[in-house]
């Protein structure tokens, strides 16, 4: 019983920091800011809810693919995150020196 | 209940808004979306494995290709073709024309006529036959081997097709490399993962969701994040090597296919016996002709009119 009600706090909390994650998102200025949102809130994010889910799981090779796919996803994010901002910064060094030149 | 109204709204919304929108970029973002609320379309009418297909090849793959034809488009060129679709004679005309096919879908609707035969209940009582367990399996590669044959065929047109265009224009390939030591770092660890996943998917796809042209879009990906971040890739630029990865996997289809044909049999009837074998062995050929056709029509490319740099994060 207790422990239901852990788990669907968890994946509430879960799901808020992707409301939040996704309004920043639409909200936030640039670039860095919005990738920001994106990697570092959803990925808490789908980590409380993998949390949460997990209790519930019967066998270990789903609760270890599970993890795997959290993991994944933070390597995927951070990686995205860190390529776009370096194109976004490319194009923002390019921008600056046309209108220098 | 909610969700499935929210997933058919927001599908109708993205389908509107990548036929709507003025700017192409933004077509082809929300053409991604339309894929990936298609893929959880499928997941809701219980059909893993098209959902499978639909994110990895639908939003996924076309997704990346549609960027990277943006990168090639003349933006002058591009605003006078859709100015053009303006005209009020065209688009009227192609105003009647999409009402007659939506007329006429509607009416196929209702009045579909009743199937005399059960489709899923023939293919449930005759799956121990095929050699596989998995139904979908099952149809697609030996109930309706015809059909996969085909179409395997008709990619390797396209592919060569493309790749004869591409061999016969001057430039060079297009360089679109992305420099980033954490990409080089990253992939290390990411390709064999990548790699194991796509075995995985093949293996599985004899008794559950999965198979050969969702481990080829795995294997497709692994390439094209190889190209993109300069790995490089074993036996990439041997053309005969190139030839014999391309039609490998429908020759193996037609060789094993017609075993039977030549012992007096049917052609596509796999060899007495051998059944699970053959599918499986068609179904490893396949996986890799087919990862290296979808990766060629991404090779096939040309290289950029203007060097964009923002498309080097997309794939």
């Amino acid at each position: 019983m207790l422990i239901d009600l852990l788990r669907s706090l968890l994946i509430l909390v879960g799901a808020a920091f992707f409301l939040v994650g996704t309004l920043g998102l639409l909200r936030f200025p640039d670039a860095p800011t919005r990738i920001h949102a994106l990697t570092k809130v959803d990925n808490l994010g789908l980590g409380l809810i993998v949390l949460g889910l997990l209790p519930g799981v019967a066998s270990w090779p789903v609760v270890f693919k599970m993890i795997l796919i959290w993991l994944l996803a933070i390597a995927a994010a951070s990686l995205a995150g860190h390529l776009v901002v370096q194109a976004w910064a490319g194009s923002q060094n390019k921008e600056t020196s046309s209108r220098d030149s | 209940m909610i969700l499935d109204w929210l997933l058919a709204g927001a599908l109708i919304g993205t389908a509107a808004g990548v036929l709507l929108t003025r700017d192409l970029y933004r077509s082809v973002v929300l053409f991604i979306i339309f894929g990936l609320l298609m893929a959880l379309v499928w997941v809701r009418v219980e059909a893993p494995d098209l959902a499978l297909a639909e994110a990895a090849i639908g939003a996924g793959l076309t997704g990346v290709l549609f960027l990277d034809a943006l990168g090639h488009l003349n933006p002058d060129k591009a605003a006078a073709v859709r100015q053009k679709y303006r005209q009020p004679l065209l688009s009227g005309l192609a105003f009647l024309l999409a009402l007659g096919v939506t007329g006429l879908l509607w009416m196929a609707l209702v009045d579909s006529p009743q199937p005399g035969v059960h489709l899923p209940e023939i293919v449930d009582q005759q799956l121990l036959a095929s050699g596989v367990e998995h139904p979908i399996t099952a149809v697609l590669l030996s109930f309706r081997a015809y059909d996969t044959l085909l179409e395997v065929a008709v990619i390797l047109v396209a592919v060569v097709v493309g790749l004869a265009l591409r061999f016969s224009q001057e430039d060079q390939p297009a360089e679109t490399q992305v420099l980033s030591p954490l990409l080089q770092k990253m992939l290390v660890w990411l390709l064999p993962l990548m790699l194991m996943v796509a075995i995985y998917l093949l293996w599985i796809g004899s008794y559950r969701s999965g198979g050969a042209f969702q481990a080829a879009a795995v294997l497709a990906a692994m390439a094209v994040l190889m190209r993109m971040s300069g790995t490089p890739i074993p036996g990439h630029s041997n053309l005969y090597l190139l030839r014999i990865g391309l039609v490998v996997g429908l020759g193996l289809f037609l060789l094993l296919g017609s075993v039977d044909l030549v012992s007096g049999g049917n052609f596509l009837a796999w060899p007495e016996g051998w059944e699970k074998a053959s599918i499986l062995v068609v179904e490893g050929a396949l996986t890799f002709s087919l990862g290296m056709l979808l990766f060629s029509l991404f090779e096939a490319s040309p290289a950029p009119k203007q060097a964009s740099m923002t498309r080097g994060g997309g794939a």
